[in-house]
This record gives structure tokens, sequence and C-alpha cells, in this order.
């Protein structure tokens, strides 16, 4: 049983929030979720069926009408009160349909960047920035090299100066621990900002 | 027992079918009565608790764990249910009052956002 170390937990006072982890495949990711998840990352399934969701695309298809995406979770418990989730995206574009429910009510999202790649991340930035959710750029020092300079990320992505681009390690956890700081920071300032 | 299991012959279609179809579950019901997000933590009820004897194995389940607080998204994948099928399961239950439901904290909410940040600096 995946769960089976988890330790029991009562929720009262318990409050759940979630952060999404985008970006192209390998770039980091799960690594990411390891690195700083109380559980050993898990995936659940979903299944999309022809009448399950509003906007699939399994009309176009053939003869297939179910679809199974695995999402790939981890969770963290911070402040005796709060279960912060943290979940990977499934890949952009063929799983775009799954990105409303997965990010629906996060706190914010942090977009991992490969310099090598930066075609993978552009619909995740898109997405984020269109429907105002507060979200950072993250780029993973494999080997402890960075690339690109950090300005040069931010002008490959076009984001805008309010948009934290940072460098961090996958494998670290003070690293990440950094990560989720800055994507929380950065959510504080947009609601302080709504708020007045 | 519920009254869909009345009315099927389950053992009919084990050989033919060792996989039940996970709508069976629902009875063929893909929209949840409440629209749990996949964070939303759930923690079975005192009458939960009473009233796992009488539910359908799935539902059971769900009671079961739920003795510790599990979001949709966990109770998905441990009892190896489809998010969709978890989600119309835990609206039934939650309508019976079987399960409590804590509802995800939210990006607006400004104190909850300043105390994330000193909680995860001070991990």
């Amino acid at each position: 049983m995946v769960f089976a170390h988890s330790e029991p937990t009562t929720a009262k006072n318990l409050t759940p929030v979630k952060l999404v982890i985008a970006g192209g495949f390998g770039v980091g990711k799960t690594t990411f979720v390891h690195t700083i998840s109380e559980i050993r990352p898990v995936s659940t399934e979903a299944q999309m069926t022809e009448v399950s969701i509003g906007v699939d695309d399994t009309s176009k298809v053939a003869g297939k009408t179910t679809t199974t995406v695995a999402m790939d979770f981890g969770r963290l418990r911070v402040d005796g009160g709060f279960m912060l989730y943290l979940f990977g995206t499934p890949g952009q574009d063929r799983f775009g349909f799954m990105w409303d429910d997965l990010v629906r009510g996060a706190l914010g999202a942090i977009v991992l960047v490969d310099t090598r790649r930066f075609d993978d991340c552009w619909y995740a930035v898109d997405y984020f920035e269109d429907r105002d959710i507060p979200f950072v750029v993250g780029v993973n020092c494999f080997n402890g090299l960075l690339h690109h300079e950090l300005e040069d990320v931010r002008e490959a992505l076009a984001v805008g100066d309010h948009v934290p681009v940072l460098s961090f390690d996958a494998r670290d956890k003070e690293s990440t621990k950094g990560m989720l700081v800055a994507v929380l920071e950065r959510a504080l300032e947009r609601a302080l900002l709504r708020s007045m | 027992m519920p009254d869909w299991m009345e009315e099927h012959d389950l053992d009919e279609d084990v050989e033919s079918t060792p996989v039940v179809r996970p709508y069976f579950i629902t009875k063929g019901r893909t929209r949840a009565k409440v629209d749990f997000p996949i964070e939303t933590l759930i923690v079975t009820s005192a009458e939960g608790e009473k009233a796992s004897v009488r539910l359908g194995f799935e539902q059971a389940q769900v009671i079961e764990v739920c003795r510790a607080a599990r979001s949709v998204a966990e109770i998905a994948s441990i009892v190896a249910i489809p998010l969709g099928v978890a989600r119309v399961v835990l609206g039934d239950l939650a309508e019976e009052g079987l399960i409590k439901v804590y509802e995800p904290g939210s990006r607006d909410d400004t104190a909850l956002l300043r105390r994330l940040i000193d909680g995860i600096r001070a991990l």
C-alpha cells in the first residue's frame, strides 16, 4: 500500500492547499516533488470519458472513449495546520483539458524550465498568465551549471518583471523550499494588490 | 446492501470481465453532487465509522482509508478508482454525513499565505 508509512492525521484545524509544478518532460518535476514531499510521490489516474469532462477531445478519435492520465503528487505538513499538496502537471497540449481540474484553486505554480527546450514551458507560462495565477519560473541547474543567464531566460519566455526567474537544484531540499517560498511570496504580493 | 447490487448478478460476469467498470460503482453517474477540488481533505465522520457495514465495497474502502485525513487525489490513488468516480462516491458519502470535508484555502487569503511562508521557512 502506497501510504502504509504515512502518519495518521486528523483534520482538526487542517487546511489543504495546493501548488502546481509545471514544465516539460524530464525537467525535474518528479525530482522536485520527491525532494520535498513527506510521502513518496504517487500517481493517480484520472480517467476521462466522453461525458465526464466538458472540453475533451475524444470525439475526434474514432472508437476511443476514454483516456487515462497519470498525475504525480506529493504532500507535506506545514505549520501544523496546513497540508500542502504539490501536483506535477501531465504533458501539455494533449492533456490540456486536465489542467483546469488540476490547477483550480491552486495558490500558485512553479514553471520548471529546461534552457535547451524552452518550447516545453510556453504552454504553462501562457496558461498561468491568462488566468492570473501567481507563478515563478525555476531553472533547474543540473550539475550546478546554469547554461543561460537568468535574464536571458526571462527574455526568452517574455515574462514580466513581477515574475521571479530563479535557479535552483531540484535534488536539494533547501533549494526546493526556496522555490516554494518564492511562489508563495509572489502569491502574497498579488493578494495584497488585489485587496487594495 | 445498496439496491443497485441487488439488481445485478455480480458473479455472472466475473470470469469474462475481471475488472469492474469504473462507472458501475457510481451507477453510471459521472457528475458528483459536490465538485471537490483534488486537494480537498476528507475524514470519516463518527456516523461514517458506524455505517461502513452497510456500504458498497468502494464506499466502505473510502470510509476506511479516510480514518486518516486524505485528499481526493490520494483517495482515488489508494482505492484505485479514477478521480471522477472518487468524486461521485465522495459526494454521496458527504450528502449522508458519513465524511467530513475540509475545503482548500484561497490564494487571496493573505494571512494564510504568510503562515505558509513562515511555516516552510521553519521546516
